[in-house]
């Protein structure tokens, strides 16, 4: 491109690893023709912790706290995958009781982690009060888990057979206020935010992703259901008690930021939706399994699917017989996003690759594992 | 903070009224104190609850804190999360471009000496293995509490420095 | 479909068993790029997961396809030697492997022929080894 006779070269900039909108240990090697994105290679692994081969030398039961680790923003869908794979090899099912606890955990931990979505992919457009909007909800949820868990951000709460613990005195009644609360208050967000000017202008056909594109990529949950595709786990392949819930896929045909953006605000009113029913089916019993203490699952593999914040997040465990997994696998959303980043920002400008990236909510943890 | 309680050591009111007496050092470290800037560094999960020590419920501006995105505009390194192998000349030369006097708060488990990834192949066992660092907050993840505790350390310990020499 | 799988490269499926939802496929290197486009011509587009597994005697790459509409998956292992192993690259037939298959190089030392740019992507470009080898042992300080 030169501008009027002006002759002009590319120019390779560093964006990262350490920038205030890369969400986390992100570096992309950006090549620009002026302000226009002609290329970007993005450099990850500046987060890698050896997360595989440590699973290799912990019991299974050891391996829960590291898994909360990786997509730190909604722990227990990690740990839910992992469980999930090894209750399946083993043969250990979680009773009644446990199963709709899983899922009032689940569910808020997506609610958390949607709404650092809206408060960091707010804040990098500029929009810095949304930030602490979002928090603000979001400490609800925190007094919520440690109510329960005793921990605010990673639980560890989902074992092998069950849960941590039991929902304390109190709890229902708190779950239902904060249920009650955040709908009136996404509605601010909508008032404040979607009909923006601003925030359309930054983001309605910004970082097109044509749904077989994002399907040969692998992208999954909001990312790709903001692209038309009703992909959800929760619906595609039911686990815990998903399947006796009423609650719709939310898909969005903008394809674009704004698109995936409206996907995610929408989950969180479904979302909100899913726990109430929990809470008002909540049957009584145990809350966890006969699990010998130290588990050996007879050899075998499955691959443990969930619905995470993020999308498909799944992990592989294959066992030969022993205390440790012989192999675990840990198949995380955001990394096939990332791969798809080059592309989807290819002929944008600088200002908008910072709202392309921030509309996938990707977590370094969970690509760099 | 400190103040109200430190007023009666750091000023003399000269008798006449019009002037106080005060030690070069006790201003400073009062201006370093109170106007503490650390750079945007969240590495991993300790990064969240660094987020939310800043944002609404336990507001770190009130203490004078202020993020900035430049390592030369900062002067406090929180770091936020596990070091890997990959990263730590990133972090060595973030350090070095921060402007003296500089300060290092290791945040969470894996800053202070690796946390949970003791074996791991690819994990730095600590932070202070590339910088030095003044305040260590344990946890995993610390709560907002015990990193404005360790804030609050690291203004104590400002307010023991003196030009002559420098406690680190 | 399996018997229309086989029409096309037969001799080169060395097992198949249906896990499930889940068929389980264990194919030779050369027939891996067929198979992965047949496939994906009858549904399995969605290319979920591809890894490595050591298991200490032998090694193979897994690669999972998924169908959006019918929610079945097809299991697809390829036996590699655990040094100096390589497999054909299908990055022609999903976009999606390319990050996967430069992981599986980078932890495992699979080398994927014909892939576009194969190089280390989670450590540092000039890390010796392989780590999640068997042969790395497990702790290091």
């Amino acid at each position: 491109m030169s501008v009027g006779l002006t002759p002009t070269e590319q120019v390779i900039l560093n964006m990262g690893p350490q920038h205030p909108s890369t969400h986390g240990v992100l570096r992309l090697r950006l090549t620009l023709d002026g302000e226009v994105v002609v290329g970007c290679d993005p450099v990850i692994g500046y987060l890698h912790r050896g997360m595989e081969k440590i699973a290799e030398n912990r019991t299974y039961a050891q391996f829960i706290p590291y898994t909360d680790r990786l997509d730190y923003i909604s722990s227990a869908s990690n740990n839910e995958a992992f469980v999930l794979a090894v209750e399946r090899i083993a043969g250990i099912e979680a009773p009644p009781r446990a199963q709709y606890l899983r899922v009032i955990l689940l569910e808020l931990n997506r609610i958390a982690s949607h709404l650092v979505f809206v408060a960091t992919f707010a804040n990098d457009l500029a929009a810095t009060t949304a930030f602490l909007y979002g928090f603000r909800e979001r400490e609800v949820i925190m007094d919520l888990f440690e109510m329960w868990t005793g921990a605010r951000l990673t639980q560890s709460w989902i074992r092998i057979g069950g849960v941590g613990s039991d929902i304390p005195e109190g709890f229902e009644k708190k779950a239902h206020e904060f249920c009650r609360m955040l709908g009136p208050r996404l509605d601010e967000y909508d008032q404040l935010l979607t009909g923006n000017r601003i925030f359309r202008v930054r983001t309605e056909g910004v970082g097109v992703l044509p749904p077989e594109v994002g399907v040969d990529y692998a992208c999954s949950g909001p990312t790709l259901r903001g692209s038309g595709v009703g992909f959800d786990l929760r619906r595609a392949e039911p686990y815990e008690v998903y399947s006796r819930l009423g609650f719709d896929v939310v898909t969005d045909t903008a394809c674009d930021c704004m698109g995936r953006y409206r996907v995610r605000m929408e989950e969180m009113r479904q979302s909100v939706h899913i726990i109430e029913q929990c809470l008002d089916q909540l049957p009584e019993g145990e809350v966890q399994a006969k699990v010998p203490r130290a588990l050996r699952p007879s050899a075998g593999e499955a691959y443990g699917r969930v619905e995470s914040p993020r999308g498909e997040f799944a992990c592989y465990v294959v066992s030969d017989g022993g205390t440790s997994p012989l192999r675990v696998r840990l198949r995380a959303p955001s990394f096939y996003h990332m791969a798809a980043l080059p592309e989807m920002v290819r002929g944008w400008k600088m200002g908008d690759l910072v709202a392309i990236l921030g509309s996938l909510d990707i977590v370094l943890g969970e690509i760099d594992r | 903070m400190g103040v109200a309680k430190r007023l009666a050591d750091m000023v003399v009111l000269v008798p006449g009224g019009e002037f106080i007496l005060t030690k070069v050092d006790y201003v400073l470290n009062w201006g370093r104190a109170s106007s503490i800037w650390p750079l945007t560094y969240g590495l991993a999960c300790c990064a969240i609850e660094m987020m939310a020590t800043a944002a609404s419920r336990w507001d770190l501006d009130r203490f004078g804190v202020m993020y900035r995105g430049s390592p030369r505009q900062a002067d406090l390194m929180v770091v936020a999360g596990t070091v890997t192998k990959k990263m730590a000349p990133v972090l060595r030369q973030l350090y070095d471009q921060m402007p003296e006097p500089k300060y290092v708060l290791a945040m969470g488990g894996c800053a202070c000496s690796g946390g949970p990834f003791h074996d791991s192949y690819s994990v730095v066992q600590g932070v202070d293995e590339i910088v030095p660092v003044d305040i260590y907050v344990p946890g995993c993840p610390p709560r907002p509490e015990a990193l404005i505790d360790g804030i609050y350390r690291l203004q104590e310990k400002m307010h023991r420095e003196s030009l002559r020499s420098r406690e680190s | 479909m399996i018997d229309n799988l086989k029409a096309e490269i037969g001799e080169d499926i060395e097992s198949a068993e249906q896990v499930g939802r889940e068929l389980r496929l264990r194919v030779r290197p050369a027939a891996l790029v067929a198979c992965c486009r047949f496939c994906k011509e009858r549904g399995y587009r969605y290319p979920a997961d591809i890894t490595a597994v050591d298991t200490g005697s032998e090694m193979r790459v897994v690669y999972r396809l998924v169908s959006l509409e019918s929610g079945e998956h097809v299991v697809i292992s390829v036996g590699v030697p655990r040094t100096g192993g390589s497999l054909p690259s299908v990055t022609g037939v999903f976009k999606g492997a390319d990050w996967p298959e430069r992981e599986v190089y980078d932890l495992f030392g699979v080398r994927f022929i014909g892939h576009p740019d194969l190089r280390r992507i989670l450590l540092t470009d000039d890390w010796q080894g392989f780590p999640l080898l068997k042969t790395v042992p497990a702790q290091s300080k």
